[in-house]
């Protein structure tokens, strides 16, 4: 199995050309489609609220430079996709503000590939949002590099945090086209004992069967987290001990008022994340 | 994408065989995994109690009637010639046991409820509570299912509910594997659950496109009305004589309770054909 189509956000931070480097390179492997988006739209928000602001209408100027630097970013990416062994792609501009302009993309895509936000580039909040609000609006996998770091390549070593919840499920199914071509892969469950009947005799297992019948062989790993350490950090920690390239976990989101907002572990992660993650919901 | 394994619910109901066998023509043509789900109904955490003599007795019974609903189970699946398949026992109740084995499934297959079936596995109608907390998609199959109807499975014509949402995104991308082997696919677009534009600029060209690469070729239908989405559904799927129908399904939990959007439930309560459904 394979990713048919893959989106990456194309814009002009400096995470840009690392991000659009490796979404290439896994279009390319995976002999996928791939999709570059660019949004030039502003946030409803700013629709919404102008009128109670007082504020005058936006001059046209402010739309043209939003249209100028998305079309820069997509010559860009259409460039570097040219470079790459990509099969087929495609720029789409968008009118989207770019929170809501990604998860409609993502509807037709298989693997969204974004950044984490450089706290230098952050401007307006909406980059800072973006992976977690199309991770968990999106309804696709999303792959997300951390500012800091080269990300060459993912396919070394994965490892998997798997807890038995429904996040998981899907983050686990979802990353299989880059588990199946992983060089290693590791599945770890913290902390088994503190979920009573969701893992069984052998934690680890059953999913260990799972993933054979799927064609990614792994190795399972108990953890207990040391006193003190929260699993985010504990996961992260792992990771750096066994070097690994990428990291597969559920992204975890709790009902407030009417949006979803993320758990704990989640935005631990997001936050300072050292190496790329696969994040489903 | 394959299943590579698919967890069907086996039970003493009058449905039961029909649903077995459907799940055993789709494991058998898909050369999947097929796992027989029992439970004896007595929820583990009951169970903890210990091993009193009061519960002694019943369990035995119930253990028994699972076990030989599993041996029917493994007859049909023989017979239809799944090779790979396990039996599994599990000491809980019906929902938890089959939440239980989602994790390790592609598929999970159950019937529609039945407000009839008076069963002692059963604490509560498993659709709409597997399609919130399973994370996985879920083929409901309808109560007037008959066993060994021709053109079974794999599905023929299928109907893909398309509303632009994430629910219905996944629902799609669930189904793939079913949508290969069908026959002919029709996108049913239909009103976006948001206030917000959630189409793009061409409804339905975006998905076809998704579809296209990979490799199925979908005819488009406009689902667009002021009627009720869930009978919506249900006309497009009795007009084009559709065998399958998938969409994505609405709810949120509430303990073990769950709510559900007005489509789905209207779906999960009067769908006459098999329903593929995932949130």
């Amino acid at each position: 199995m394979s990713y048919k189509t893959v989106l990456v956000h194309a814009d002009l931070s400096s995470q840009s050309a690392k991000r659009i480097r490796l979404a290439a390179h896994i279009a390319s492997t995976q002999r996928s489609h791939l999709v570059g988006a660019a949004m030039c739209g502003f946030p409803v928000e700013y629709y919404r609220t102008a009128a109670m602001m007082f504020a005058g209408p936006l001059p046209q100027s402010e739309f043209d430079r939003l249209r100028m630097e998305a079309e820069q970013a997509l010559t860009r990416f259409e460039t570097m996709a040219s470079a790459a062994d990509v099969q087929s792609f495609e720029r789409r501009l968008c009118d989207d503000d770019t929170l809501s302009g990604m998860v409609l993309q993502a509807r037709y895509a298989d693997l969204v590939v974004l950044s984490q936000c450089d706290p230098g580039d952050c401007t307006g909040g909406e980059l800072d949002a973006l992976p977690e609000h199309v991770a968990l609006y999106g309804g696709r996998p999303v792959l997300v590099l951390p500012y800091a770091g080269k990300f060459e390549r993912i396919d070394r070593h994965a490892l998997v945090a798997w807890d038995g919840s429904r996040a998981a499920i899907r983050a686990v199914t979802d990353a299989v086209p880059l588990l199946r071509r992983s060089g290693k892969v590791t599945l770890v469950i913290f902390n088994p004992d503190a979920q009573p009947g969701v893992h069984g005799e052998q934690p680890g297992a059953d999913m260990a069967l799972y993933l054979a019948r799927h064609g990614v062989n792994v190795e399972v790993l108990v953890q207990k987290t040391p006193d003190g350490l929260d699993v985010g950090n504990a996961l992260l920690s792992l990771a750096y001990d066994l070097n690994v390239d990428l990291i597969v976990m559920g992204a975890y989101g709790h009902l407030r008022w009417r949006e979803l907002v993320l758990g704990g572990v989640t935005r631990t992660i997001i936050r300072t994340m050292t190496v790329p993650v696969l994040m489903a919901h | 994408m394959s299943y590579r394994a698919i967890a069907v619910h086996v039970d003493q109901s009058d449905h039961a065989p029909a649903r077995v066998a459907l799940a055993a023509q789709l494991a058998a043509a898909m050369d999947t995994h097929l796992t027989g789900v029992a439970a004896t109904g007595i929820p583990r955490l009951a169970q903890a109690g210990g091993d009193r003599p009061a519960w002694r007795l019943p369990l035995l019974e119930r253990r028994r009637l699972a076990q030989r609903s599993l041996d029917m189970f493994d007859g049909v699946a023989a017979a239809f010639g799944v090779a790979g398949r396990t039996m599994a026992l599990a000491e809980d109740d019906s929902a938890a046991a089959l939440l239980s084995h989602a994790r390790f499934a592609d598929l999970l297959i159950v019937s529609q409820h039945d407000p009839q079936d008076q069963l002692p596995a059963q604490l509560e109608n498993l659709p709409p509570y597997l399609l919130l907390n399973s994370g996985r998609p879920l083929l409901v199959t309808p109560r007037g299912l008959e066993p060994g109807r021709p053109a079974f499975a794999p599905f023929s014509h299928v109907l893909l509910g398309w509303d632009g949402s994430r629910h219905a995104a996944r629902a799609i991308a669930d189904a793939l594997p079913l949508l290969r082997m069908a026959r002919s696919v029709t996108l049913l677009m239909l009103n976006g659950a948001s206030a917000l534009r959630c189409h793009g600029d061409m409804p339905g060209a975006d998905m076809a496109l998704f579809l296209a690469r990979h490799e199925i070729a979908a005819d488009m239908a406009d689902g667009f009305s002021s009627a009720a989405t869930g009978a919506t559904l249900l006309n497009w799927a009795a007009d084009l004589r559709c065998d399958l129908l998938v969409m994505g399904g609405y709810g949120h939990p509430r303990a073990r309770e769950v709510q559900l959007g007005d489509a789905t439930r209207t779906v999960l309560h009067g769908a006459t054909l098999p329903v593929l459904i995932s949130h």
